[in-house]
Parts: C-alpha cells; sequence; structure tokens
C-alpha cells in the first residue's frame, strides 16, 4: 500500500484524467466520482511497484477494468441500463442552439462514443481528449504504433459518419 | 440562419469541435477529489498541502490581520453587550423558567435519514457530553491552519461556505480516523460528536463506514454486522462495499 502523501500526489495529479476517462468509457455521471475512487482505492493498494513514468498508464488499465464491470453491472439492471444518456443519436435531434449547452453536447458525444467498439474509443478518447500522441497511446496501451493509428483512422471515420448523421437532418440544414 | 450565426459567434469552429471541446471540457468537482481522498485516509495530507500554499503567498498575514480585526470587533460588541444585559438581567431571570433548555431544544430535532438515526442507535449514551471530545483534534488541526479558536467557530459556522464545511467536515473525519487504530471506542465517542455537527454532511457513507471500523475493532460485533447491512442496503455501490461486505461477513463468522 502506498503511503499517504505518495496516494495524495497520485490522486492530485491524475484524479482528472482518470474521472473524465471514465466518463467517456460509459460510466454514467451519477456513478462516476465512485467508479474514480474505486480506482484509486484499487490503485493504491497495487501500485507499490509502479514505476513514476508508467502511473497513468496504470491507472487508465484499472479505469478500463472497472468501467467494464460497471457496464456489466448496468446490463444486469435493465432499468438504467441506458446510464443517464438517454439521448440516442436516433432520437429527434437536439437543434444547433441546444448544442450551446455543453451537457447536451457531451451526451451526443457520450452516445457516439457508444457505439464505437472499445479498442476505438479507448484510442479515440486518448488522441482527441487526453491529447495524447500516438507514441503516448502507443506505450500506455502497450499496442503496436500501426495499431493505434488503425485504430484511430476507423474511430475518426465512425465519429465523422455519426457527425455526418447528425448534419443531415433537417434542423441543420440552412437554406441560403 | 441566425442559429448557425449564433453558434459561430459562440464557438468557432465545426460541430465536431464543439462535440469534441465539451468532452474537453469535462471535469470532476472538488468535492469528488476531496472524497476519494478521505477514502484512500489522506485528507490530511491535503489540507497540509494546502495551508502550506496558502503559507507561501503570504496569505497567512492577510488572515492574521483579518484575525486581529475580528477580535477587536467581538471586544466592542461583547462591551455593548455587558451594558445592554445589565440592565437586562432582572427580565431575563424572570423569562429563564419559561424557556426550554438549548440541550432539550437540539435532543427534539428529527433525524432525516434512517441510517442517520441508526447510526447514532448502534452506541447508546451519546449526548452532547462528548463534543468537547470530537473539538479537541479539531481545534488542533484550525489552530495549525491559522483558524480561530472554537469558541468563535460556531457562532460563524451558519456563515461558512459550503465549500469550508466540507472541509471541516474532511478534517473531523480525518481525526476520527487518526484516533480509530489507537482507541476505537474514543472514536465512536468522535463519530457522535460529529454526526451532531455534520448531520446532513455530504460524507455520511464515510462517516458510517468508519462507524462500522470502531464498532468491529471496540468488538461490538453485533452492531457493527447491523449498521453493515444496513450501509449496503442504503448504498449497494458504494466503493466501500467491498470492504462493508468483508467485515459483515467476518463478524457473523
Amino acid at each position: 500500500m502506498l503511503d499517504s502523501r505518495k496516494v495524495h500526489e497520485l490522486v492530485t495529479a491524475h484524479f482528472d484524467f482518470v474521472w473524465r476517462s471514465l466518463r467517456r468509457l460509459g460510466v454514467p455521471a451519477a456513478t462516476v466520482d465512485d467508479a474514480a475512487q474505486q480506482v484509486f482505492l484499487i490503485a493504491s493498494r497495487k501500485m507499490l511497484d509502479v514505476p513514476y513514468a508508467a502511473q497513468r498508464s496504470f491507472l487508465f488499465g484499472v479505469a478500463l477494468r472497472v468501467a467494464a464491470e460497471e457496464r456489466r453491472a448496468r446490463k444486469r439492471r435493465p432499468e438504467d441500463a441506458t446510464g443517464d444518456s438517454h439521448l440516442s443519436i436516433e432520437d429527434p435531434a437536439p437543434g444547433p442552439e441546444e448544442l450551446l449547452d455543453r451537457g447536451r453536447a457531451r451526451s451526443i458525444i457520450d452516445n457516439i462514443l457508444e457505439a464505437m467498439p472499445l479498442e476505438m474509443r479507448t484510442v479515440f478518447i486518448l488522441f482527441e481528449v487526453e491529447e495524447l500522441r500516438m507514441s503516448e497511446i502507443s506505450a500506455l496501451l502497450e499496442l503496436p504504433p500501426g495499431t493505434v493509428a488503425s485504430r484511430l483512422r476507423r474511430a475518426r471515420e465512425l465519429f465523422q459518419l455519426a457527425v455526418g448523421r447528425l448534419k443531415a437532418r433537417p434542423e441543420y440544414r440552412v437554406s441560403p | 440562419m441566425k442559429n448557425l450565426q449564433r453558434i459561430a459567434d459562440a464557438y468557432p469552429g465545426e460541430l465536431e469541435d464543439i462535440l469534441l471541446s465539451s468532452m474537453r471540457d469535462d471535469a470532476p468537482s472538488a468535492e469528488a477529489r476531496k472524497r476519494t481522498l478521505l477514502a484512500l485516509g489522506c485528507a490530511g495530507v491535503a489540507v497540509g498541502v494546502s495551508t502550506t500554499a496558502a503559507a507561501a503567498s503570504g496569505a497567512t498575514k492577510v488572515s492574521t490581520w483579518l484575525v486581529v480585526g475580528k477580535w477587536l470587533s467581538i471586544g466592542v460588541v461583547t462591551s455593548v453587550a455587558a451594558l445592554s444585559v445589565a440592565q437586562e438581567v432582572p427580565r431575563l431571570m424572570a423569562r429563564q423558567s419559561a424557556t426550554p433548555s438549548a440541550r432539550g431544544a437540539t435532543a427534539s430535532q428529527p433525524a432525516t435519514r434512517k441510517i442517520a438515526r441508526s447510526a447514532a442507535a448502534a452506541v447508546p449514551a451519546e449526548s452532547g457530553a462528548v463534543a468537547p471530545i470530537a473539538e479537541a483534534p479539531l481545534d488542533g488541526k484550525l489552530a495549525a491552519a491559522g483558524g480561530m479558536p472554537s469558541s468563535a467557530r460556531s457562532g460563524t459556522a451558519s456563515s461558512n461556505s459550503s465549500d469550508s464545511q466540507l472541509t471541516k467536515e474532511v478534517q473531523s473525519l480525518d481525526a476520527v480516523r487518526d484516533t480509530l487504530s489507537r482507541d476505537p471506542e474514543r472514536a465512536l465517542k468522535m463519530l457522535a460528536a460529529q454526526q451532531h455537527e455534520f448531520a446532513h454532511g455530504a460524507l455520511l457513507p464515510e462517516a458510517i463506514l468508519l462507524r462500522i471500523e470502531a464498532l468491529s475493532a471496540s468488538g461490538q460485533q453485533a452492531a457493527a454486522q447491523a449498521l453493515g447491512r444496513e450501509f449496503l442496503a442504503a448504498y449497494p455501490g458504494s466503493p466501500h462495499a467491498e470492504m462493508v461486505r468483508g467485515i459483515v461477513a467476518r463478524e457473523s463468522r
């Protein structure tokens, strides 16, 4: 178990990263605080031998497992299987004004991410949200650079496709 | 056209950018971080760091002058009040017999949550008399942080922001955690006092968890088990649920 000061440093340095990663990995807003706490509880017990440079990678690995467990638990409870993201991209689309609401925008992007295979979503959020370089993602996920690049390319295609579908709706078509 | 123009003004860029930046802006609350630090038993470290930072930035000097000014003001107000009281004493004494005691009024306040009531019931005979035990470590920490004496604290409690309330709550539970390993009985008394002070606190699950641990450590297995079961019923998805299940299972053997 890490000592208090090291745990404090760990939480201070990586809490936002872990929390955001969990949200984008599909953990609903209502349970993300608890899930983030769970990540650090696990990490504080197992991280003694993890070198400083590998902390982020280790935490992300734990976050991936906690998010997967959370998804499984949600599937076992059908009443909240959709989490807090009730807006499907197939639902009546939000108008441009509504997009100004960041919460609404997050709801849309979460649904787009939900439709992506997990391995693509993981690379996509690390690149687009955490703004890591491909070499960093490669090291973090212990994947060959070529695999990271191809997953990112495919994820971007899926993202563009989903955004294209949103734009194709009448609400976004503006006559000149 | 008007709507799209408005978006263009507010968020230069395409729909893609709006969606992606909404993800980047997403951030946890400060409370979530504090709760995690508390759960990991290092909230006190956070307090120490912030205090050091405040001292380094010169905030201590400012707070010292504020405290001096505050006590001067209190002195003036107290003198005026004393004069008024001296004139009013006969009338107050006449009314006193008809006024219910403060302790009686506090005791009659209804508890708002069932589990909170049960948690209190798990430690019998912990009335207001134990409050000083809980305040002793708190005072020490506040003094170290350049805070005011406890006698002045109650007067300003209602004007504190929710954030400082949370900080106090974290400090209070931190003091309990420090005591728990050495003296679980005393930790239970501190928790009872803590519950009076933070009846609607944001860290109720953490307080109950500490109570379960303290009950277990002090040999009150049945009470620990009962409270553990209530905790699991109230917070089945809590990150502490696994630990509580372990305690309940251990106590039932």
